[in-house]
């Protein structure tokens, strides 16, 4: 039985313009290789709005303090000062994030706002640059009322409290509140909703899970859902020229990357948890594929061995013993009349 | 030399080369967002060592340059795909970790398969240029971390190691 596929018309609009019709110089056998991970990559490079942007660092940076002490680890073994100054600032500080808590503070006798470019002067940061304008102005209270302490972050109310250690302060992103010196906590729910640190449920669907900043709004289709459509023209709309530039060169590496991250974005809206919990016990999966590339390379080493050798001293991959006695089986086994004739 | 008490309980290698193991023994992830950080670590091998999306990941890594910088890029840009992908859902607060896990999954893999022999060095800028990445995606300009860390005379810093070689 034949068993036929046919694509659908946006894998085949796709395809043409690797193979383009009418184009008889065109495509792979003339050279021409696009690059689907530049598309991959590209198609990350979003553009968060201010306010976005300003939650999400805050949150990104929180996330350091996870990993501070395996940066410290790294930098430590490879000598990078870098790596250990980042890992040691997010471990003392019990994370960046809570830096950015206290912008508004002196901490580390420098305003971090400053620091980070969210200043009274910011511009890009939406509807949090009152806030933060507010706060920038109050920042420059008398240092003894930063001191005061507060009903939310009391065990950290100042820098200095935070000092060397390394605890964790309580009151990090916990419940809105203010800040040691009046100021608006940047956790609160007009900056980081809750769902921005909740582990993601598994009735989250890929386009209808909290979003970053809003509620339970409708998320519009992604940008890799519109390519997968073919809607290209909504597709760069929606993330920016720039980024999509490469798409646009390249529809057959943005194809490649729908089919793939199709199925990752289910995985990461918790629609495949049996999914996820049989990989996750399979911890020989990268493995196996690192074997697989041995593997291939392998066999290339031994063909591009083989063509350098002269034809007598080709490698077959095995050995032969030509002194071998190998027992003939005619010469032992009798025949059927013979086997059957009594002794 | 004294140590601190995070350099004290801090996994050490073996060896000479940094693992994944204790890389992944130094992230410490809170209860809460422990599930979405494995989701993404998984979601990203997927992306990495899937049927469909292998080869790409491949042709990545046999492009020309520094090691790390195509550690740094590639991993950086995989962590900004799933946030996209996930509709702006993924806590930001995994995605440094997550990426942390990821790219020493990649150098664990680039060993195992014998298609680069990345070293510690190699490990170091990726990772550095991923977190510079993100941040940097997320609003804080290269200078602006950088005036950040200047903050921390190198005093501060314990003195490195000798490099023993990869």
């Amino acid at each position: 039985m034949i068993k036929k596929t046919y694509l659908s018309r946006s894998q085949t609009r796709a395809m043409l313009s690797e193979h383009p019709i009418g184009d008889p110089t065109g495509g792979p056998a003339y050279g021409e290789k696009n690059d689907p991970i530049s598309a991959a990559i590209s198609i990350g490079t979003m553009f968060l709005t201010g306010t976005e942007v300003l939650a999400g660092t805050a949150s990104l940076m929180e996330g350091l303090s996870f990993a501070g002490a395996a940066v410290s680890l790294i930098g430590n073994v490879s000598g990078n000062k870098d790596l250990m100054k980042l890992g040691m600032a997010a471990n003392i500080v019990g994370g960046l994030g809570q830096f950015a808590e206290y912008t508004m503070g002196e901490t580390f006798g420098k305003s971090m706002g400053e620091t980070f470019g969210y200043g009274a002067n910011a511009t890009n940061a939406g509807s949090a640059t009152q806030a933060l304008g507010q706060s920038a102005v109050q920042s420059q209270a008398p240092v003894q009322q930063a001191a005061a302490p507060s009903p939310v972050n009391a065990p950290s109310a100042t820098p200095q409290a935070l000092g060397p250690s390394n605890a964790p302060v309580p009151g990090l992103n916990t419940a809105p509140g203010g800040m040691p010196n009046g100021i608006p906590n940047m956790t609160d729910s007009v900056l980081v909703p809750s769902s921005v640190n909740q582990p993601w449920s598994p009735n989250a669907g890929t386009m209808g899970g909290p979003t970053l900043l809003g509620g339970p709004t409708p998320a519009p289709p992604g940008i890799i859902d519109q390519i997968k459509a073919g809607n290209y023209g909504q597709a760069i709309s929606q993330a920016g020229t720039n980024a999509m530039d490469a798409l646009k060169n390249n529809p057959t590496g943005a194809y490649v990357a729908a089919q793939t991250i199709g199925g990752v974005a289910n995985w990461l809206s918790g629609k495949t948890d049996a999914e996820l919990d049989a990989l996750k016990a399979n911890t020989g999966y990268a493995n196996a594929k690192a074997q697989e590339v041995q593997a291939a390379l392998d066999r290339e080493k031994a063909r591009r061995a083989n063509l350098n050798a002269s034809y007598g001293s080709v490698n077959a991959g095995f050995t032969v013993n030509p002194n071998a006695v190998v027992q003939q089986p005619w010469a032992q086994q009798p025949g059927l009349i013979a086997g059957a004739r009594p002794a | 030399m004294a140590t601190g008490i995070i350099q004290d309980k801090m996994g050490r290698p073996n060896g000479a080369e940094i693992s994944t193991e204790d890389v992944s023994k130094n992230i410490k992830m809170p209860p809460e967002l422990q599930k979405a950080y494995d989701r993404t670590v998984i979601a990203g091998m997927k992306v990495m060592f899937s049927k469909e999306s292998h080869r790409v990941m491949l042709a990545e890594i046999q492009k020309p340059g520094p090691l790390g910088d195509r550690l740094g890029k590639g991993i950086s840009g995989l962590m900004l795909l799933l946030f996209k992908e996930s509709n702006k859902t993924m806590p930001p607060s995994v995605m440094i970790p997550a990426g942390v896990k990821l790219l020493m999954e990649a150098v664990d893999f680039l060993r195992k398969s014998g298609l680069e022999k990345p070293t510690n060095a190699d490990i170091a800028s990726g990772i550095q240029l991923m977190i510079t990445t993100l941040l940097q995606k997320f609003g804080v300009a290269p200078d602006k971390l950088a005036q950040l860390l200047d903050q921390y005379s190198n005093q501060n810093i314990p003195a490195a190691p000798q490099p023993t070689g990869a």
